[in-house]
């Protein structure tokens, strides 16, 4: 197969089809809208604790303040992460990773391909990794990120996060300037662009997120969203929990986009969502049995 | 006698850690070296992102031969009557394994002590080595430590590899579950396409690791790569270029190739400023300067996988990237320029742009702001038209709704002042909307124009008084408002500027612009902290800085003045200063129960009285000119006044004349300093 032809869908399937191969289990996205493929419970909670984790899935991810009326050919407030979590890191990984990219057809003697610093901090999750932005001739096209705390707690054994910029990386396969002339897929005749799934999606969220969405509601959804996490965390049920804390956070970022929440207001929302997102953290090490419940 | 070469090697080093990390094994090898009794020439680092090298040229063999005097009990406890020795002394002996017969009196700087030879055989360097080299790798200080896998330790960055020689020889030993060896790794890439950690290089002696990976398309040395990407600058007639961008550069690349790309002119409508953040801060190229002529649209990046057959491909991937940013870029420049809107209409769009809960929007803040900078004019800080610097405040914050700075959040500032000057002929707004951030941390720049001092004041006085007046008082490291931040600002500008301006005057005014209270005492406990705490980092000892935060309230540079002039005095005339301190620590003392400082001479009773109260009533007056020299005259008054006159007597009228008087006089003490709180060696 050529390069050109190679369509997003394909890059997907060769990406799932060369980490199963690595022994990484292939999960489906999680129900739930989020910032990133690292909020995933499939992140957030499995980066906790002793035991191993290998896992590659595919994640749709949502940035309220991104969306650009589909106007801008590089930025949406919906688009997908490719996520590879495998705890503990292997010695290997950086060689893995190159393997993969090559599994998609960048061939490491083509291609500048460098590993510049680029700490992960996300403020939210209380969580935060060192690592790398891989570039890729200049381009960021994945993030590289070995675990360090997660909800507060050390990561122990160390989880290695790689996140592909799946958009990005499929754009410079096709030599195409817009995210939106994508070929999602290609039969035949028959091409479906990222554009004919995606055009009006984004189009109508970025008239909700930055001038329809109802700001008084949705203060008051994230206010039920947090007392929802919090009764959950009484009741110990981590999971649950979890995805409320998720909720507050989107909604958070709805807020955020809408230009209803200040520059410095901003940072007393974030602590909040950080303070549930610490206590799901240790509700789920309790409930799997590797805390000590504060009596 | 041989060189010692080590290398870790790791998977991608930050290239701002890098030469810091270097300076430190340089030191801690040397260090560690005579302290163990190695003997060598000199010691070299190099590093590039996936290595650090240590090369101690010269290193002899062995250890040098130690002989050491041992020190035990003194003459007078060693030896008995006779001159032979205690049993201290024999214990002494005992401890140490020797014979009595090796035990000797021997002098020691002022004193005789019992004593022995000891002589130490030196060991084989690498004996040596094997222990001293991991317990340096281990102990190197870093600034972000980090585990990976299932390790315990933490490191800069993962570590794959070690290479320990001594000349020819390993030098064994294993830290974080790898051994050293005598293996190298070549380029990631270039020396091997097959694994990503390079070909592998037996290095033949510690001399020949630079040589060898240099075949392997590996330069270590980063003097050599620095060099030759400022000789392929100067090739693209680039004379100036950013030392700080080469500095970080140099340490992305191990074999630096220094490509051309372009874009279209087109681009070049976006302000300079502009199209360099795009190129240095997130791609770290090269703006390419035409002589006198501003930006060319290209510009010059280190690549490091370069091959004749990928050249092109790089530079057009490399020109992909910029190209998506300048025209995202210029999309937006586009949008906020647009003739048929203002740039003050941005303003407007504040009023949706909330500030702090209850605290009304960014709108409410540029009035807050006009207000604020009218008030600094009736404190005679600045004699502008009121016209003038209400609409400053008006403009202020404008570019924060605009399309550049929502894309590109560190153009806050920089933007707004290219958007006022391109809208208004005056260039105090232009310059005053840049300055109002400064200054950004301990370290950077502060204002350079009085208005942009004024503004920032004002924005971070808002800020603080608001923030404290919704209860968010910074706590512990907490300080998500960057509120230490703000004071810390405030106190910079107003000792640079030395403007006497009068903190709780500033501060009950924003207080009434809220129309509450609310925390304003623990505002003033906050600002009084942090200003203390500046005053200890311009070199005050905590008591000075004590007794002299309250004239910092009124007067910083002033405050700092005081304190230079006190210090000076009491080192230089330590008695005169005690006097006068313990003058005014008596004075201070009895004034604080004073009711008022309505003093009635007429009351007066012994002349002295009179006399010093004419004197401080003088010095009080005069504005100018004061100095501690007058403090003496007044202190040794004061020792007549408080020989003749007693101040608690029982007459009620005459004692409470008398306390006013010392609080009328503790003023003159409190405008140099709080004696009370110098601590005095006795």
């Amino acid at each position: 197969m050529s390069d050109s032809l190679r369509s997003f869908q394909d890059i997907i399937s060769q990406l799932h089809a060369f980490w199963s191969k690595e022994g990484c289990l292939i999960l489906q996205p999680f129900d739930i809208q989020k910032g990133a493929g690292t909020m995933s419970p499939y992140t957030f909670l499995k980066a906790l604790g002793s035991q191993p984790w290998c896992v590659a899935y595919i994640e749709p991810s949502r940035r309220p303040t991104d969306g650009r009326f589909a106007e801008n050919p590089n930025r949406l407030q919906h688009y997908f992460q490719y996520q590879v979590i495998i705890k503990p890191s292997p010695d290997d990984i950086q060689d893995r990773y190159i393997r993969s990219l090559e599994a998609i057809g960048i061939s490491r003697k083509d291609h500048d391909i460098r590993f510049v610093e680029d700490n992960w901090e996300s403020p939210t999750l209380g969580a935060w990794g060192v690592g790398w932005e891989v570039w890729l001739d200049g381009m960021e096209v994945t993030q590289f990120t070995y675990f360090q705390q997660c909800g507060g707690f050390d990561c122990k054994p160390v989880s290695v996060e790689i996140t592909y910029g799946i958009e990005r990386l499929c754009m410079f396969i096709q030599h195409k300037d817009s995210v939106y002339d994508l070929i999602w897929q290609q039969h035949h005749d028959e091409v479906v662009t990222y554009g004919d799934v995606y055009k009006q999606f984004e189009i109508e969220h970025c008239h909700y997120n930055f001038n329809d969405s109802s700001a008084e509601r949705l203060f008051q959804l994230f206010d039920l969203y947090e007392a929802e996490t919090m009764h959950c965390i009484e009741k110990k049920l981590a999971y649950p929990a979890y995805e409320y804390c998720l909720k507050c956070s989107h909604t958070f970022n709805l807020l955020d986009a809408r230009g209803v929440v200040s520059v410095s207001e901003r940072t007393a929302y974030i602590l909040k969502i950080r303070k549930l997102a610490q206590q799901c953290a240790e509700v789920y090490l309790i409930s799997i049995g590797e805390l000590e419940p504060v009596t | 006698m041989y060189s010692y070469c080590l290398e870790i090697g790791c998977e991608e080093i930050p290239a701002r850690f890098i030469k810091p990390l270097c300076e430190d094994l340089k030191l801690r090898f040397s260090n560690v070296f005579q302290e163990h009794r190695l003997v060598f020439d000199s010691i070299y680092t190099y590093a590039t992102y996936r290595r650090l090298v240590v090369v101690v040229t010269n290193l002899e063999s062995r250890q040098t031969d130690e002989s050491l005097y041992i020190k035990g009990p003194p003459r007078n406890i060693g030896l008995n009557d006779d001159g032979s020795f205690s049993q201290a002394a024999l214990g002494f002996a005992k401890k140490f394994n020797v014979l009595e017969h090796d035990l000797l009196i021997r002098a020691f700087q002022d004193k005789e002590h019992v004593s022995f030879l000891k002589e130490t055989v030196g060991l084989d360097t690498t004996v040596v080595l094997a222990t001293i080299v991991p317990q340096i790798i281990q102990s190197l200080p870093l600034p972000i430590a980090m585990r990976w896998g299932s390790h315990t330790e933490s490191f800069i960055r993962p570590i794959h590899w070690l290479l320990s020689l001594y000349g020819k020889t390993v030098v064994d030993f294993s830290v974080f579950g790898i051994h050293a060896g005598n293996v190298s790794y070549g380029h990631r890439m270039l020396s091997d396409a097959t694994h990503s950690l390079g070909r592998s290089v037996s290095i033949i002696s510690a001399d020949t690791l630079l040589d060898q990976l240099q075949e392997h398309y590996v330069m270590v040395d980063e003097s050599k790569r620095y060099a030759m990407i400022v000789e392929l600058l100067h090739k693209h007639e680039q004379e100036i270029y950013d030392k700080a961008l080469l500095d970080e550069v140099i340490y992305l690349t191990e074999y630096p190739v220094l490509l051309k790309g372009t874009f279209e002119s087109r681009y070049l409508e976006l302000p300079e400023f502009v199209l360099i953040e795009c190129m240095k801060t997130h791609q770290r190229y090269f703006p390419v300067f035409h002589k006198g002529k501003g930006l060319l649209p290209s510009f010059l990046f280190v690549a490091d996988n370069v091959t004749h057959d990928n050249e092109a491909t790089i530079i057009k991937g490399n020109q992909r990237v910029l190209t998506a940013r300048l025209e995202d870029a210029l999309f937006f420049y586009k949008k906020d320029t647009d003739p048929s809107v203002l740039f003050e209409s941005f303003s407007e769009r504040l009023k949706g742009v909330v500030f702090q809960k209850q605290c009304g929007s960014m709108y409410d803040k540029q009035d807050r702001l006009a207000t604020i900078l009218l008030f600094f004019k009736s404190q005679a800080l600045i004699d502008l038209d009121d016209h003038f610097l209400k609409r400053l405040a008006y403009l202020s914050k404008a570019d924060l709704v605009t399309q550049m700075v929502v894309e590109f959040p560190s153009l806050q500032g920089k933007m707004g002042s290219h958007y006022a000057s391109l809208t208004d002929d005056n260039t105090f707004y232009a310059q005053a909307i840049l300055e109002q951030y400064l200054p950004t941390g301990p370290d950077s720049d502060l204002p350079q124009s009085n208005l942009g001092a004024l503004l920032a004041l004002a924005d971070r006085f808002d800020t603080v008084v608001y923030s404290f007046f919704n209860g968010a008082k910074p706590t512990g490291s907490q300080d998500p408002l960057g509120l230490r931040r703000a004071i810390n600002g405030i106190y910079r500008i107003l000792k640079d500027r030395q403007w006497s301006c009068d903190i709780h005057a500033v501060c009950d005014y924003c207080y009434s612009l809220i129309g509450s209270e609310k925390h304003r005492r623990a505002l003033n406990d906050f600002i009084f902290g942090r200003f203390h705490g500046m005053l200890e980092g311009d070199g005050f000892s905590h008591d000075v800085a004590d007794s002299i935060v309250h004239l910092a309230f009124t007067n910083i540079s002033l405050a700092i003045e005081k304190g230079q002039a006190l210090c000076a005095y009491k080192d230089s005339d330590f008695d005169q200063f005690k006097m006068v301190s313990e003058t005014a620590v008596r004075v201070h003392r009895l004034a604080v129960k004073a009711d008022s400082t309505v003093v009635k001479d007429d009351l007066f009773e012994h002349d002295i009285e009179k006399t010093l109260f004419d004197s401080v009533s003088l010095l009080l007056k005069s504005s100018n000119g004061r100095g501690l020299v007058d403090l003496v005259a007044i202190s040794k008054q004061f020792t007549v006044y408080f020989d003749e006159v007693l101040v608690m007597v029982d007459d009620v009228q005459v004692r409470d004349n008398r306390l006013r008087f010392l609080a009328f006089c503790d003023r003159l003490f409190l405008q140099f300093a709080d004696f009370e709180k110098i601590v005095i060696a006795q």
